[in-house]
Parts: structure tokens; sequence; C-alpha cells
């Protein structure tokens, strides 16, 4: 008896299709107001999706994405065992390490920054602090990197004021040219980002802390709690959900280093260790004319990405109760 | 009952999608379907010498097949000569009696909104009549033309979009937005989208163009190198002022003259250098580099290295009035390994040349014998090759033209090669010495080092001087009034035991023009025809090389040092490119006139010539007067001729090299091991591993092959 | 009592859609071994690859058929639930599609194996000539053949089950 139910409530659930359809119908206004964002989307985000298939083409302009001919995996083929495979790995290699720095030293300091920010407790001191952190956010990656590079210039006929810092420390020697030196790119390049997105990143943070109830604060000063145990005991977990989410968010977008700030910050001298996917991509598919190479080592990335952040979402929801979906 | 209505309509939805479904049709059968299949444009390449002896056998005919080229290209100069003879003389520019569009849409693009036939300049410009060029009209030639032709021209260019880009976006639409497209750096692109009937295939509208017909006509070599593989020529070629030099080798005349001529001018130094180089040559008795090295003994001062240097040419050259007539004017007779030796001097001589400069010694000025203009011209620095034992550097005008002939007639790709490898080696040693500019690879850099180096004596505080770089003579004798042009280094060229000035640089057929698409109707593509005749036609050539009339002196002209008279500037066209582009006058005729901007023409010296000042004239006379040998269209060495600017490359070419990873990364490892950069690979046979792994023989492969139909 | 054939249904149902799937990425994949044909071959090889183009188009255009047919079958909840008279008609559609484009593509794959069994491939270097992809090709096409069938009837026997116990033929909307 109970299986007949259960049947019957399947019975009129199995109606879903139709069930939506004559939803969509009767509220139509609804969903008409909808409507231009799933224009929006299907333009911009899904209908460019059908132009990957040129990573599995001989894509040639005249002939358009379609009528092109197909060759198959060869294309995946050239990068990952063929003449491309040098540049490709290398570009991959760079890629996660980067990312990985960026990761590991890039995104501990809005935490620490969002903390900081709250325990200053005069408003209007607080308020500048943050605003000069902000600040770097708002100005476009050309101007950060031509700053930098301006700064770290050490060459015939000027030296930067940083790189000529360096030099009276005795941290490099005169001969050093730091942005033409691959051991250094990448530290130039986590301390760039740092600088200009750190402080806009704490906002996220910081709001997460405002948010978590002073009465457990008061709990834990009553309990004998120091200021450290407070943001050991209070503040950690009370923007743990936030911090997870980052995170989540942050592995899927782990493969996409900012090419830009690569691309202003490179140069042949330091591919070794500067040259990412997306460079790789901007120089091969765009630069170099080679559409079809490029936008199959853009899917590589994209692929990896994705199962980056369906497995960070997998982990996140195992081990705590926070995940995206 | 409402909601069984609407059960009934979503089947008929239903039913009209299974139509739809079952109307996508099957799947083909190869047997029942041959009609869908795209005609094969092209043989594959391998077809074409599927066999080694095929391409021994080709080896050896190559004589017979240059006096088979010759006959060819003689018949086909009869011919177009025929032609010309029935067609229109090729005089003033009558409008041809065939249906003309009176309007053409254009699409020029250069990656630079300063270079199309748009005048972009927030400065209008006010013509001698008092006509104002304001922002978004046509330029003042460009205007010209449509008022001498009758022609309505508009353009419709993506101002800052550049020509590759402009290709490849116009072909996703079958070039329908323009009647005529144009640029830089196309040719190839013309070709293969020619050859797949996207532009008109001008051989068979030359009696439409009387003037181009001419042209091609007396020009038999610039026919055959825009002809595409399948016989068709789908553009007209941007041909730059052949048959002249183009960069030369500049220097500081007192420099040279300070050091070596006399003691007077010579200051205590304490810069040292410790030698890398050890020289090439064994032409004379000793080897200067060798005698500097070893009187070095690891380390190597001003005194020694010049002591060394006039000890030399005294007993080596007895002949030579003073010891700078070595290296300066028409007595010049150094090789590479005397020019280090100089340099080495040069470099060592900071507070002496410093003081030669400017009167004063300059507290920690530096010297750098040998610079390039700015790190995009690094490859300048190869083309120092060339005066190692003549090893081919570019077989045509361009960074990118690393094929060219070898003795036999046969590619080769020069940056891959053993021998240019080793010489790799040489170049690494003379950066090690200081003796190249430090900065010259490093592409980050953006500097105008000929401004710094050369152009900036007087300025305050300046402590970097350069002594020689190789460039184009009037705008580098223009930087400097010390710096004299000087005769090559002598080498040896291929087998041949003779020493010989030689630049294997020169001007060329440029990889840019432009050409008429087939979307075009009747009407537009005979009056695009009689646009792109005009250019060579006599006042088409003018307005296109100068000016239109109102920029010329009326009934004068310049008579050039070859005795050539060319059209003058007038006082306001000198003026003019003064007050707006600080006298830089090409830039002036591009940037606001619209004259000389890459499209199907044969650009004229006599520009140039004119604008030379300070020795720059003298520079001219001496290369002429050598004469310096160079490379030709016309040569019959293979050694000395130039190769096409592009090779007109077949789908499945493309399809190959897309394959193929070599191209610039190579370069890049090239430079950083020059450069000693830590991340560079250890030796020259990494570098030549990394063209193989690459797929250099296949890439040569393919070059060689579409050459051979290109040629054939 | 478990109901064996809803079972057997939603089994069918995914692993129809899970061919679909391998087919989608064996045609996308179809001339890995083939592109050399076309740029180091013969002319006879360069005739054939793109000859095979035209198959390789179509039945990729036919693989994403088959996948958006899949889904439609998803939407009618069809491997969670027997089909009332829509889903009965999206199953036929489905099936009906799936197996007379599988079976003209079983029809004409032989033809192209056979086709390139017969080229000359020794004036290219190194080449190893493959059949992988028309073998698999194959396979996945006559599964989806079996696999077409056996739905359909199991999905007419569900949808009969239903009537018997007295649902209605088409069900309430809301």
């Amino acid at each position: 008896m109970a299986e007949h139910r259960y049947e019957e409530k399947n019975d009129a659930e199995q109606n879903r299709f139709l069930k939506y359809t004559v939803t969509i119908l009767s509220d139509y206004r609804l969903y008409l107001l909808l409507l231009p964002i799933i224009i929006w989307y299907g333009l911009w985000f899904y209908k460019p999706l059908a132009g990957l298939l040129i990573a599995f083409k001989n894509y040639q302009p005249n002939l358009g994405v379609w009528e092109s001919d197909f060759v198959g995996f060869a294309n995946f083929g050239s990068l990952v065992s063929g003449t491309w495979a040098p540049q490709f790995w290398r570009a991959f290699r760079n890629t996660f390490v980067i990312s990985l720095y960026g990761f590991i030293f890039g995104f501990p300091i809005p935490i620490l920054l969002a903390i900081f920010f709250s325990e200053i407790t005069r408003n209007g001191l607080r308020g500048i602090t943050q605003t000069f952190s902000y600040l770097p956010h708002f100005l476009s990656e050309v101007t950060i990197t031509g700053l930098v590079l301006t700064l770290l210039y050490n060459g015939e006929v000027t030296t930067g004021v940083i790189a000529q810092f360096l030099i009276n420390l005795g941290v490099i020697s005169e001969t050093t040219k730091i942005m033409q030196n691959a051991e250094y790119f990448r530290p130039v390049f986590i301390m760039t980002g740092i600088w200009k997105e750190a402080g806009y990143s704490s906002i996220v943070y910081f709001a997460a802390i405002m948010a978590i109830s002073p009465v457990l604060y008061e709990a834990l000063k009553v309990d004998g709690g120091n200021k450290l145990q407070e943001i050991r005991f209070v503040t950690f977990p009370g923007m743990a959900p936030t911090l997870i989410i980052m995170i989540v968010l942050r592995i899927g977008n782990m493969l996409s280093v900012g090419y830009e700030r690569v691309i202003l910050l490179y140069n042949a001298n330091t591919y070794e260790t500067a040259d990412v996917l997306s460079t790789f991509v901007f120089r091969i598919g765009l630069e170099g004319g080679n559409q079809s190479i490029g936008a199959a080592a853009g899917m590589f990335e994209a692929l990896i990405g994705f199962a980056l952040v369906v497995g960070a979402n997998f982990i996140s929801r195992e081990i705590s109760d926070s995940s995206l979906w | 009952m409402k909601n069984h209505s609407k059960s009934l309509l979503l089947v008929l939805l239903m039913i009209l999608a299974v139509v739809a479904f079952t109307a996508c049709g099957g799947v083909s059968d190869p047997e029942a379907e041959p009609t869908a299949e795209p005609a094969p444009t092209e043989a594959p390449a391998v077809e074409e010498a599927a066999t080694e002896e095929v391409a021994v056998a080709e080896e050896e005919a190559v004589v017979e097949e240059a006096a088979a080229e010759e006959a060819a290209v003689e018949e086909a100069v009869a011919e177009t000569a025929e032609m010309e003879a029935e067609a229109v003389p090729a005089e003033e520019v009558a409008a041809p009696e065939m249906a003309m569009a009176d309007a053409l849409n254009l699409n020029i693009a250069a990656g630079n909104n300063q270079r199309t036939i748009t005048y972009q300049q927030a400065t209008p410009l006010e013509l001698p009549d008092g006509t104002v060029i304001s922002q978004g009209a046509l330029k003042p030639t460009w205007q010209y033309i449509q008022e001498q032709l009758g022609i309505q021209l508009n353009d419709v260019t993506i101002q800052d979009q550049s020509a590759g880009e402009m290709m490849d976006v116009s072909a996703a639409t079958s070039f329908d937005n323009a009647a005529i497209y144009g640029g830089n750096s196309i040719a190839e692109d013309f070709m293969s989208y020619g050859a797949q009937g996207y532009f008109v295939r001008l051989n068979d509208h030359l009696e439409h163009m009387p003037n181009f017909a001419a042209y091609l006509a007396a020009s038999p070599n610039i026919a055959k190198a825009i002809t595409a593989y399948d016989g068709g020529i789908y553009f007209v070629p941007y041909v730059a002022e052949i048959g002249n030099y183009a960069r030369v080798f500049d220097g500081r005349e007192t420099w040279v003259t300070a050091l070596l001529d006399s003691d007077e001018a010579l200051e205590a130094e304490t810069h040292t250098l410790t030698p890398s180089y050890e020289g090439f040559w064994d032409r004379n008795a000793t080897n200067v580099v060798d005698l500097q090295n070893e009187a070095a003994g690891g380390t190597l001062t001003r005194d020694v290295a010049r002591d060394t240097l006039l000890a030399y040419i005294a007993e080596t050259y007895p002949e030579l009035e003073n010891p700078s007539d070595l290296y300066l004017g028409e007595t010049a007779v150094y090789d590479m390994d005397e020019l280090v030796a100089l340099w080495r001097v040069i470099e060592l001589s900071p507070n002496t040349l410093s003081k030669v400069t400017t009167g004063d010694v300059i507290d920690g000025a530096e010297i750098t014998p040998f610079f390039v203009r700015q790190t995009s011209y690094r490859e300048d620095v190869l083309r120092l090759l060339n005066y190692f034992g003549g090893q081919r550097v570019h077989g045509s005008d361009s960074y990118a033209a690393r094929f060219y002939l070898d003795a036999n007639g046969e590619l080769q790709y020069s940056y891959a090669e053993d021998s240019f490898l080793a010489g790799v080696d040489l170049l690494k040693d003379l950066y090690e010495e200081g003796l190249i500019h430090s900065e010259f690879a490093d592409t980050s850099m953006t500097d105008n080092v000929r401004n710094s180096l050369y152009a900036a004596d007087d300025s305050d505080g300046q402590q970097q001087f350069g002594f020689m770089t190789y460039d184009w003579i009037a705008s580098t004798t223009a930087s400097n009034p010390d710096v004299v042009g000087m005769l090559p280094p002598l080498t040896t060229v291929g087998d041949s035991d003779e020493f010989i000035h030689w630049t294997e640089n020169t001007r060329v057929i440029k990889p840019d023009g432009w050409g008429i698409s087939t979307a075009a109707s009747e009407e537009e593509i005979n009056a695009a025809l009689y646009l792109l005749d005009y250019f060579f036609s006599d006042a088409g050539h003018i307005v296109q090389n100068y000016s239109p009339p109102y920029g010329l002196l009326e009934g004068e002209t310049y008579l050039a040092p070859d005795g050539i008279e060319y059209p003058k500037f007038n006082e306001w066209m000198v003026d003019a490119s003064c007050e707006l582009k600080s006298c830089d006058m090409s830039g002036f005729l591009r940037d606001f006139i619209g004259s000389q901007i890459p499209i199907g023409y044969q650009k004229e010296i006599g520009f140039e010539l004119q604008t030379t000042i300070n020795h720059g004239e003298e520079a001219w006379a001496l290369w002429i007067g050598a004469p310096v040998k160079s490379t030709s269209y016309e040569s019959e060495d293979p050694l000395f001729r130039l190769v096409p600017p592009v090779f007109s490359l077949t789908e499945q070419d493309t399809a190959k090299l897309g394959q193929l990873a070599v191209g610039e990364e190579q370069v890049d490892q090239i430079f950083l091991y020059i450069t000693g950069a830590e991340t560079a690979v250890d030796s020259v046979e990494a570098l030549k591993a990394l063209y193989v792994n690459a797929g250099i023989d296949d890439y040569v492969d393919v070059y060689r092959n579409a050459y051979a139909r290109m040629t054939e | 009592m478990k109901n064996y054939l809803l079972k057997t249904q939603s089994l069918l149902v995914y692993a129809l859609i899970a061919v679909c799937i391998a087919l989608f990425v064996l045609y996308l994949g179809f001339m890995t071994q083939y592109y050399s044909l076309f740029y180091d071959g013969t002319m006879e090889t360069f005739d054939y690859y793109k000859l095979l183009q035209v198959f390789n188009k179509e039945a990729f255009s036919l693989s994403l058929i088959f996948i958006a047919l899949g889904l439609v079958l998803l939407m009618f909840g069809l491997h969670k639930y027997r089909p009332g008279l829509f889903g009965l008609i999206a199953v036929f559609i489905a099936t009906v599609y799936m197996s007379l484009n599988s079976i003209t593509i079983l029809q004409v794959l032989p033809k192209y194996k056979n086709a390139y069994l017969a080229l000359d491939f020794s004036s290219m270097e190194d080449y190893v000539p493959s059949t992988f992809v028309f073998d698999a090709g194959l396979v996945l096409q006559s599964i989806m053949i079996v696999l077409s069938v056996l739905f359909a009837i199991v999905a007419v026997m569900t949808f009969v089950q239903r009537l018997k116990e007295g649902k209605p033929l088409v069900r309430k909307l809301i």
C-alpha cells in the first residue's frame, strides 16, 4: 500500500516538464523580466562555447567554426607530446606554480588585513587605512605594472628607486636586472598582486567579521579569553563559511592567472618562469595566428579549472558543511 | 478541458519536432555522395617531391631550370609588352571606357590610426590653397586622388585594427564590406585567399591596368615574386626603392681619428676588459685579435689594446697614410677582427672619448662600441654574421625572412643552420666583452637607443655614448653631425676566396599591398582596377611618393648624387613637416598628407635623398663608389639573390605549419644565449635541438616546396 | 515489490545517454589519426581526408542531436518514472531517430574503412595506419541500436503496466 502511494506521488511529479511549461505561461510577466539576462548569458557565455570546436578543427576564418575541417585531437596531441610540448608544459607548470604561490601567499593576507582592520577601534583611522589599502585596486593593471617596472628598472641609463634601494642594501648586485631575471619574476608578480588586491579583497572578510555577534566576544572575555583566543575561537569560526566559499572560488580560478599582469610584466628573458597558459594562448593563438592550437590550450586550462572547482567543492562539502552547491 | 487543449497543443509541437529532426537527414555514403566533397585546392606537398631522387634531380637541374625560367620570364615580358602596346598608352589617367562605380569602399589597415587614409590628427591641417583638413576627413592625397579619378573613396577601415586582424575578420564575411583591402604584411593572405577565389585575379584584367601591366613587364622578377602558386597575381605590392642601399654602417669619425691618428687627445684610462673573443680570420700574417689577447695576458687595458692595434696596422697596412684610414672612407679594408680590435680600444677609452665628444672628461662615462636603434631591431646584431665568412642571415628585408638561397639555389633556414649557430657563439663572445649594447635584446626596454647614444651628446648629465650602428642612412647621419657612413667589413662570401665589401640588407618588395575583393560588383571592380593602376601612372607615382602638386616646387627638381632628378618639396611642405612632425618628412607624409601609405606602388628614393643632411650624402657616395655589393632579385648567383617577400602556401602547407612550433620562441632563445641569461640553454647544440624539436626539417620542406611551385 | 521493469527502463536511459556521450567524443576526435593524410600524404589521401570530413561533420551533428534527445528523455523523467502518453511519444522519437541513423552509419562506416585500408601510405614517414575509430564507431552505433530497441520495448511495457494500474493516459498538469 505504501508502495502504491509512493508510485502515485511520483506519477504526479512526473508531469514536471508540462507543469513547468504551464507555470512559465501563467507567470510569463516574471519570465519576461528574466529574459534579458538569459539572452545575455546565452549570447556572451553559452554561444561562444560553440567556438571551442575550433580546438578540434583546422580553423580557417573564411570557412568559419562549423565549416572548417575536423582534425580530431591532433591539436591536443601537438600540445601535449608534439612540437609545442616544451612550451606548453612550461606554461602549464608556471600556471600551477604561480597560482599555488598566489594562493599560499596571496590568500591569507586579506584575511589578516581584515582582522587588523576589525581591531582598529577608531572609526576615522580605520576608514583612512582601509581606503588607502583599496586604492591600488582602482588603478588599472597597466598603471600598476608600469609603476612596478619603473621602480624595479635597472638599466644603463636609469635605475628605479626600489632597484637602487636593493642594490644599496646589497640584496642584488649592480648588474642585476630584476625584470629580466627569471628567478625574480614570481615574487614580483605575487607581491604586485598582493599590493593591488589585498585591501580590496579584505572587504568580504571584514564584512564576515562584522557579522559576528559581539555577544560571543563578550562571552569569551567573561571566560577570561585573551585577544589571540578571541581570534582563534570566535573570529575564525565566525568567518569560516565565507572562508570556505572564497577558497572554493579561488581554487576554481586558480588557473586563470591574471594574464594582463603577466603580459605586461614578462619578456623573453622571463618566459621560463612567467609564461602561463593564458599568455601562451595569447601569443600562439592571437599573435601567432594559430587559433586552433590556442583554443586547444585554452580548453585544456578550462577543463582543469573545472575539475579543480568541482574537486574543491566536493572536498569542502565532505569536510565541512559549507559548499558552493 | 482547458488542460486537455494545452496537452493537444504540446502533442502538435512534438510532431513538429519529429519532422524537424528527421529533416536533418542521414549520413553520407562515400560512394553515394561524391559531390559533397569539397574540391581540393592543390596536390599535397609530398607528391611534388615524392622521392629523394626527384629532389636530387631537381638540384642537378637548377642551372637548366634557371635557363628555362629566364625563357619563361622573357616570354611573359614579351606578352605583357605586346599587351601594353595594344592597351591605352600608359600615360595620364584618362578614364577607361568601362562601366565604373562612382564610389568605392576601402579597407586599408595598418594597426595604427595615424597611418590610415583618414586624417586622424587633433590639429587641423591648412593646405596652401586654404582648404582645412580636419579629423575624420580623407587625407589630402586621397582627396586629390578622389578628384582626379572622379571616384568617391570611402574609408571603412576600423582605424586601429592591424592588417592581419582585418584580413581574418573580413575573411569571415567573405570580404564583402569593401571593394579594396590593403595593409602591411598581408601578402601571404592575398595569395592564399586569392587562390581560393576571394580576390580578383589581376592577370586577367591587365588590359584595364596599362600602367601596372607596363610595370610588371619591365620588372619580371617582381611579377614572379607576387605570383601565387596557381599562377594568379592577387595583389599589387608596395615595392620599396629597390636597387638602392638600405641600412649602412655608421660610426663617429672623430673617435677613430682621435684614438688612432695621434696621441694628443688621449686621456688616462682605467677601464679594462677580459677578452673572450678569439678572432676569426687568418687572411693576414697575424691576427690582431690574437695579438691583443696575447698582449693582454687576461686583462686588456686601453694602452695595450691601442698599441697592439697600431703596431698591427703599421705592419700589415704600411701603405695607409693614417691608421684610421683602415676604417674610414673609401680606403677602408678592415675585416671583422680588425673592427673588434678597434671596438676594444673604443670600449676602453671612456675618458678620452667623452672629452672628444663633449669637451670634458665625464666621470662614469660608458661607451658602447656597437648598438642597434631599439630592441625590436635586435636582429641587426645577427646581421654581423654576414661578415664572418659571408653567413646569410635574412633572405629579404624583414627580420622574419629567415629563408635565403644557398649557392645551389636551395632554400635554407639561416637561424637553424650549424654555421649560423657557430657564429652566434662569436657574437656571444663580443657581447661578453661589452662590445655590444648591454640591453640590445631586452625587448621590455623600448627606448630609442640611437637617440640616447648618438643624439644626446649635449644633454645634461649625459654619460652614454655609442660608436657604431647599422641603420638607415638619412635618419642616422641626421642624428649626429660626427656620424659618417663606413664601408662594411671585408669578408668572403660562399666558396669564393675574394674579400669583398657587401651588404645582405637592401630594399625589397614589401609583403604589403592591396587587392580587390571578388565580392565587389563588376562596376566596383572596374573602378578599383582604375584606382590601383593610377599609382603606376606618372601622376599617381608622384602623388603617392611626394604629395599632391601643391606640396612640390613647380618646374624645379632635386638633383640627387646619382645624377637623377626628382620632384622637389616646396617650402610649405618643409615648414609644415617641421612644425607638425619635427621635420620628419616621412612621418609627415604618412600621418598628415596621406602619401607613402603601404599600398601598392613603387617607392622612389628621391624623397629620402633630398631630406638627407650632415654626412648622409657622403655615405651614399661612399657606398656607391666602392661599390658595396648587394643582394638583388636579378643576381645570377643564388647566394646574392633575394627571396620573394612571402611564399605562396597551399591549404596543406598552412595546416602542416600549424602543427610545427618553429617561430619566435627559438629566436628569443638565441638572444638569451648571446646575452648569457640564466635561463638560456648552455650551447649552440642545444639551440639547434630546440629547432629540431620544433620541427624545423618539416618546416623547411614546406617552404622549399612552396618556393619550387613559385619558380616553376 | 520492486518494479524491475522501471529499474530496467532507468538503466537503459542512462546507458543510452552514455553511448550518446561516447559517440560525441568519438566523432570529436575522429580525425586524429587522419589529419596527416591531409598535409603529409598524396593526392589520394588528401581526397580521402576531404571525403571523411563530410562523414565526420554529419556524424558529429548527429551525435549532438543524440545528446539532445537523451536530454529530452531526462526531461520527461524517463530515468525515474514510467512514461505517460507524451513520454512514450518522446521515447519513440528518440529511439527511432537513434536507431535509423545508427543503421545508416553502420552501412557507410565499413565503406569508409575499406577505402582507408585501400590507401597507399608508403609516402608518409612514420605513419601507422589505424582503424580504431571506425571499429569503435561500429561497436557504439550497434550498441545504440540494441539499446534503442530494448528501451522502446521496455517503455511500452511500463506504459501498459501503468495503464493497467488505471492511471490516466495523459497526466494531470497541475
